[in-house]
């Protein structure tokens, strides 16, 4: 009953969160978008020969997670502060 | 109560201890005795959930020649199945009378038959010599082990093998007559979906009686901790949703594109080498730049959270 109970307001929490995500209408790229997406893998695809590309590729993952969830903590700890009594 | 007076640290300590309050008595119970190998199915095991015997198979295909039951669709070089919880993979086992393969194979979980989306991948199986692991008589098992992957409810998967020229499986014994062969999906060694499943199951068979008071406190327990399946929220399914919209539907987009790894595909341009420059030049300077990026993006890293101010 606890844990359920904390489950659902968490999705509740979260589900209004992203409400105005949600909202959004679904991503549809262009057929040419995408071939684009597969003409440059295929061009990259030669080069892992001698480059690690799947590291490359790892590491610029970590960075933009990081410095994304560095982001949004300082856009939340902004929002924070404008509450009364938070300085 | 004074807001102001909430401390950083005393509100983590809070939310600490509020998930150590919930999550604690769950993990109490989950102390669950899971066979690594359940036993060898027998026909007309079709949905297989027995917690008196400490394992459980969830779902179960069986074919038998061109038979088929359960919830799983059989093809040439593999299989599908809908899943109807959201439930972590961590194995499947393939019983077979007798298994033919040839070489090194892993198992894929994709969105389509083809699978150009895959999103569970075995560890590879090495199988020099095929040698599988008898269980009696002339039955024997194969276990394709996962990393927990959890698949989303109300879809299909498809499994497949990476390695073309191999088979997922070859129902026929010895002097090529067609024999029984079932692939069971198993969990087991993990906290899973599944282990939750079993733990909803086991509160349920609890019995409060006079004689027996402990489980009266577990059944309480239960009640207080344990969630109940229906009353779960689909996360899975906000996950799907989320995933389609902006801006994480551009990620997923190009991640489909990009599915499958760099080894694959067809180059746009072939780089000229031969396989003894490729394995003593290229290759060793390939291992070592890997190490050498990612120890320069510890570092990063380090320096970047040191920096950081909060």
């Amino acid at each position: 009953m606890i844990t359920t109970a904390l489950i659902k307001i968490i999705y509740i929490l979260v589900t209004i969160a992203v409400l105005p995500i949600t909202a959004l209408s679904d991503v549809a790229l262009s057929t040419d978008f995408s071939a684009g997406i597969v003409n440059a893998k295929n061009y990259i695809i030669p080069l892992n020969m001698v480059l690690p590309i799947p590291t490359i590729a790892g590491i610029f993952a970590v960075f933009v997670l990081y410095e994304t969830g560095y982001f949004g903590y300082k856009i939340i700890m902004w929002i924070i502060r404008r509450l009364p009594t938070q300085n | 109560m004074d807001v102001s007076s909430i401390t950083k640290k005393n509100a983590l300590r809070g939310i600490l201890g509020l998930v150590f309050f919930c999550i604690a008595p769950i993990s109490a119970f989950s102390q669950v005795v899971v066979y690594d190998r359940a036993p060898f199915p027998q026909d007309g095991d079709y949905s297989i959930f027995d917690t008196s015997q400490n394992w459980f198979l969830t779902p179960l295909c069986f074919s038998g020649g061109t038979t088929q039951y359960g919830n799983c669709q059989f093809t040439n070089s593999g299989f599908s199945f809908t899943t109807t919880v959201p439930f972590s993979i961590s194995k499947i086992q393939q019983y077979a009378m007798y298994i033919s393969r040839m070489e090194s194979t892993t198992l894929d979980v994709c969105l389509d038959y083809s699978c150009t989306n895959v999103v569970a991948s075995s560890d590879p199986t090495l199988l020099p010599d095929y040698s599988p692991a008898s269980i009696g008589g002339d039955r024997y098992i194969e276990t394709f082990y996962f990393h927990g992957e959890t698949l989303a409810s109300s879809t299909t998967y498809y499994v497949k093998e990476e390695t073309p020229n191999t088979t997922l499986y070859s129902p026929y014994d010895h002097n090529d007559t067609p024999v029984p062969l079932w692939v069971v999906f198993s969990a087991g060694g993990e906290i899973t979906a599944s282990t939750t499943e079993y733990l909803i199951t086991a509160c349920e068979n609890l019995v409060c009686t006079v004689t027996s008071p402990l489980e009266c406190i577990q059944k309480a327990l239960c009640w207080a901790f344990v969630p109940k399946t229906d009353d779960l929220p689909n996360w899975g399914a906000m996950k799907d949703t989320l995933s389609r919209k902006p801006p994480f539907g551009y990620v997923t987009a190009i991640q489909t594109q990009l599915a499958g790894s760099f080894a694959s595909g067809t180059p746009a341009f072939a780089l000229a080498t031969s396989s003894a420059i490729q394995t003593r030049i290229f290759d060793p300077i390939r291992s070592g730049l890997t190490w050498v990026l990612w120890f320069c993006a510890g570092v990063w890293l380090y320096k970047r959270t040191r920096d950081i101010n909060v």
